[in-house]
């Protein structure tokens, strides 16, 4: 690291190129993962990235570099290249004056990932392995991976921020796969935090692993889905990847600030059923998606997305809050430095509503129970979404009766919002990498359990 | 520090460390990218980076780690990282290397030409490419997504048995998304093209085929559940066909991760169906004389006439199974350690023609869209179940736009419905040559 003139100095000379705003954004990673195939470490790799991103604003055009280079002077090419680019010769002889913001770190951490020795690590992924292949005689492989980071970051800007923040994150992952006659069917599950080795006083990897095989085992005895459009009941937790899909992404400014959402323009006005409010907190406590600032050096806060029913904010960056003529909102993230910062979710849910999901769940004739969800994807400016059910129930007379498999959901966010029409009151929140134009990063989904009075379940005829 | 006094240094600490044998994956390359909005540049892009990636063996097992520094400090972290990965693996997996022999093909993949290209002309591209799109009709209402990109990079594969093999590449891609809308509807249409040459770029045509996909769009009914016959679009058959090679990996068959897992030379596909890996295809940007383990790549069949030929192999596999690695070890990213995947699959054409598809197909539904790949399949069972859109089919002509539906099936049942296969193949960006095909009985769910 050098000192604070320098960088000023790397900054100055990208403004005098012409810039409205320039930024630096250091990273320092440590990265690991280990995997596991039934049982046996298959493969550990470990490393460090190291790089620095550098970027202006002119008006609304963003320019974006980044290199390995770290000295002042690789710095200093990079800064010239920029300036090349804007090509607006101007003198620019300040030196910036960098503030600080101290604050109270959201996810400290007790064991850094590079503390603890490897075949720790190991140890917390035997148990998984155990967990889950000792579950049933349907499991026919498990395949456990570890993933652990701990990221640095600096940034400096033109307008005065200078910021620093470490994300440690570790998570564990199960796949277990059940066989039955023929038929193979797979479970996943995948508790990560924003701690470093300490979440496992936490979160018991037996039960892990246990869970992952759970869901294979029922899968696998499973029939079809039925096809065609039915209330579907949505589980809590990672249920919650339905609005992080249908809505989340559209409220981000990266689509917003273009008028390529479905929600753009809406502020103020109902865009959800009054018994939906929902929020991205990335201030929650070594959570998955959680920092203290974030790659803009804004501090990060919790932002009021709907509030029973109305829309109330968007997730805002820097260049979407010049665009859109708003505040920044503390949600800028980048999977690392190869990618520019913009807009994105953090730790997304819903609020609890009133209903125990028992009550739910009585209150429904025909439909789906969507326990546990897999992935999903959304075209932001139609808000056509699509999600995989992996772990389904049907639902008659009020009652759970059978597990049905290979269901997807499909459906229109600004649809979907409006026919969600019960809210639990059982609040919880399930990991995910979220990946958009600013890369892969962790994110939380999370919802109680709720009912939308129709979806289109892709199963079978 | 150079790369190979970098390698040099890291292979005597390794031998000090204990390893028996060490190589070195280098890779170093650039990108240039813009996006146009509204006829301006929205954001520009350009950058450099280096990487490194070391693997370590003894007594068979290998040890490894990466880094994006090149100095002796470096060197020393990478291999007693590397090391540390070493004590925890475990199993019965023997690794080896590759010395370097075998016969190597010659191939070009690098021109040059895109890094001649000024700026200047490269923003005129960009501005040409979104004005094309949005001049195509008046409903298109905006364009979300115009980039237009290159990228170049040189490797260099370095072991201590002998191997040094070095490529260098580059390419470019423009994508599209163009938004089209009326009273009543929204919707999108994409096209991506992939360009070894800035020349072979055509800005029209990828401007205008984003438009009138989605202005086809638009006005789309509903379809009703139910069992049909459905044609795939080239590029859409492409992907889905692509999502499901996994199960070729020799890796995944010998975990039983493969439904394919024992049907070697056996049928697992309508005789019209022929597939090849051919790593050497001019026209794709991923070609290779050489896979990332240092192997030499060379074409071959993997399915023919419906007949599973072979599974795809790197080292250890091959070892394993008592065979010859396929040249097959392709690396995603430094930061995860190399999986088996084919360099370009490549879907033997057949003789309709598009047209001639849709008059055997008599009615049915024509998919142009999927979504949820990432997510709705399932690639150890090969089911898979997933949200689709196009037209629907009557009297062998195409009649109405249709959307949010899903279309549900397996892999392998895909494999067997296969009716006619067309002659127009098309190269997309899931690394799979593709032609349209016409499959029987697919579950369709709607209303």
């Amino acid at each position: 690291m050098y000192s604070d003139e320098a960088y000023s100095a790397v900054i100055t000379k990208i403004l005098s190129g012409g810039a409205d705003f320039a930024e630096i954004f250091l990273e320092d990673r440590y990265t690991g993962s280990i995997s596991m195939v039934q049982g046996e470490v298959e493969g550990s790799v470990s490393g460090k990235l190291f790089g620095a991103g550098l970027r202006a604003f002119k008006g609304t055009r963003s320019i974006y570099a980044y290199t390995n280079d770290l000295s002042l002077d690789g710095l200093m090419k990079v800064a010239d290249r920029l300036k090349a680019v804007i090509d607006q010769e101007r003198d620019v002889d300040t030196v910036i004056d960098f503030r600080e913001r101290e604050y109270v770190d959201l996810c400290p951490v007790l064991h850094a990932p590079e503390s603890i020795p490897k075949k720790e690590k190991v140890g917390v992924m035997k148990l998984a392995h155990e967990g889950a292949s000792t579950f049933s005689s349907t499991i026919s492989q498990v395949i456990v991976n570890y993933i652990e980071y701990d990221q640095n970051v600096w940034i400096y800007n033109s307008v005065g921020v200078k910021a620093q923040d470490h994300r440690t994150r570790t998570r564990l992952s199960i796949s277990a796969v059940a066989t039955k006659n023929g038929n193979m069917e797979t479970g996943f599950y995948g508790p990560g935090g924003a701690m470093g080795f300490e979440f496992f006083n936490i979160k018991d990897p037996r039960a892990a692993g246990e869970r992952a095989a759970r869901i294979a085992d029922r899968m696998v005895k499973a029939e079809y889905a039925p096809a065609g459009k039915m209330p579907v009941i949505i589980s809590n937790e990672f249920g919650g990847v339905i609005f992080h899909e249908a809505c989340g992404h559209a409220l981000e400014a990266t689509g917003v600030a273009k008028g390529a959402s479905v929600f753009a323009g809406k502020l103020g006005q109902k865009i959800a059923n009054e018994c939906v409010s929902a929020v991205d907190d990335p201030t929650i406590p070594n959570a998955w998606g959680s920092a203290n600032v974030d790659d803009e050096g804004t501090p990060t806060r919790r932002n009021l997305l709907i509030d029973k029913g109305i829309l109330k904010n968007y997730m805002i960056d820097r260049l979407g809050a010049i665009k859109m003529r708003m505040e920044p909102t503390g949600s800028a993230r980048r999977q690392d430095y190869t990618y520019a910062p913009t807009s994105r979710m953090s730790n997304t849910f819903l609020l609890p509503g009133e209903y125990y999901p028992e009550e739910i769940i009585a209150a429904t004739d025909y439909g789906l129970y969507a326990k546990s969800l897999g992935g999903g994807s959304v075209m932001p400016s139609t808000g056509e979404f699509n999600f995989a059910v992996m772990e389904g129930y049907m639902i008659e007379n009020g009652r759970i009766t059978r597990p049905v498999r290979g269901a997807t959901l499909i459906g229109k966010g600004d649809e979907v919002l409006t026919k969600i029409d019960m809210v639990g009151n059982d609040l919880a929140r399930g990991q995910g990498m979220c990946g958009s134009i600013s890369g892969s990063i962790p994110a939380d989904v999370g919802q109680p359990t709720v009912k939308v009075s129709e979806l289109i379940v892709g199963g079978r005829n | 520090m150079d790369i190979k006094t970098f390698a040099d240094k890291a292979f005597e600490i390794s031998r000090k460390i204990g390893f028996e044998e060490s190589e070195i994956y280098y890779s170093s390359g650039g990108e240039f990218q813009l996006s146009s909005l509204n006829g301006e540049i929205d954001s520009y892009k350009d950058a450099s980076s280096t990487e490194v990636y070391f693997r370590g063996l003894k007594s068979g097992k290998i040890g490894a780690a990466f880094s994006e520094v090149l100095s002796e400090e470096a060197a020393e972290l990478l291999v007693d990282e590397a090391f540390q990965n070493y004590s925890v693996a475990s199993g019965e997996d023997v690794y080896v290397f590759h010395d370097g022999s075998g016969d190597y093909a010659q191939f070009d993949g690098y021109s040059g030409d895109f890094q001649k290209k000024s700026v200047k002309e490269k923003i005129d591209t960009v501005i040409a490419l979104e004005k094309s799109a949005l001049d195509y009709d008046k409903r298109i209402v905006m364009i979300p997504t115009c980039i237009n990109a290159d990228s170049w990079s040189e490797l260099v594969i370095v072991n201590t048995l002998g191997l040094n093999k070095t490529y260098k590449s580059d390419y470019g891609f423009a994508v599209v998304v163009s938004l089209a809308g009326d009273e009543k509807s929204k919707k999108t249409g994409f096209s991506f093209s992939l360009v070894r040459r800035p020349e072979e770029l055509d800005v029209e045509r990828i401007g205008h085929e984003a438009s009138r996909r989605a202005v086809e769009q638009l006005g789309a009914g509903k379809v009703k559940s139910g069992r049909y016959r459905v044609i795939f679009r080239n590029d859409v058959f492409g992907q889905l066909f692509g999502t499901f090679m996994s199960m070729y990996s020799a890796d995944n068959v010998q975990r039983g991760l493969s439904i394919l897992k024992g049907k070697e030379g056996t049928a697992i596909g309508s005789s019209r169906l022929t597939v090849y890996d051919d790593p050497l295809l001019p026209e794709s940007p991923y070609s290779k004389p050489f896979d990332d383990e240092g192997f030499p790549t060379s074409k071959k069949a993997i399915v023919e006439n419906g007949k599973l030929m072979t599974f795809l192999y790197d080292l250890r596999t091959a070892k394993k199974d008592g065979k010859k690695s396929t040249g097959n070890s392709v690396r995603g990213t430094h930061r995860a350690k190399p999986s088996i995947a084919p360099v370009n699959t490549v879907i033997e054409r057949g003789e309709k023609s598009f047209d001639g598809l849709l008059e055997t197909m008599g009615e049915g539904i024509f998919v142009t869209d999927l979504t949820g790949l990432h997510s709705g399949t399932n690639q150890v069972s090969g089911e898979f179940s997933l949200g689709a859109s196009g037209f629907y089919v009557r009297n062998g002509k195409i009649s109405n736009p249709i959307e949010q539906f899903t279309i549900s099936s397996n892999i392998l049942k895909v494999y067997n419905g296969i009716a006619e296969i067309g002659c127009d193949p098309i190269s997309s960006i899931y690394r799979v040559t593709s032609p349209s095909v016409l499959v029987d009985e697919i579950d369709v769910a709607s209303e």
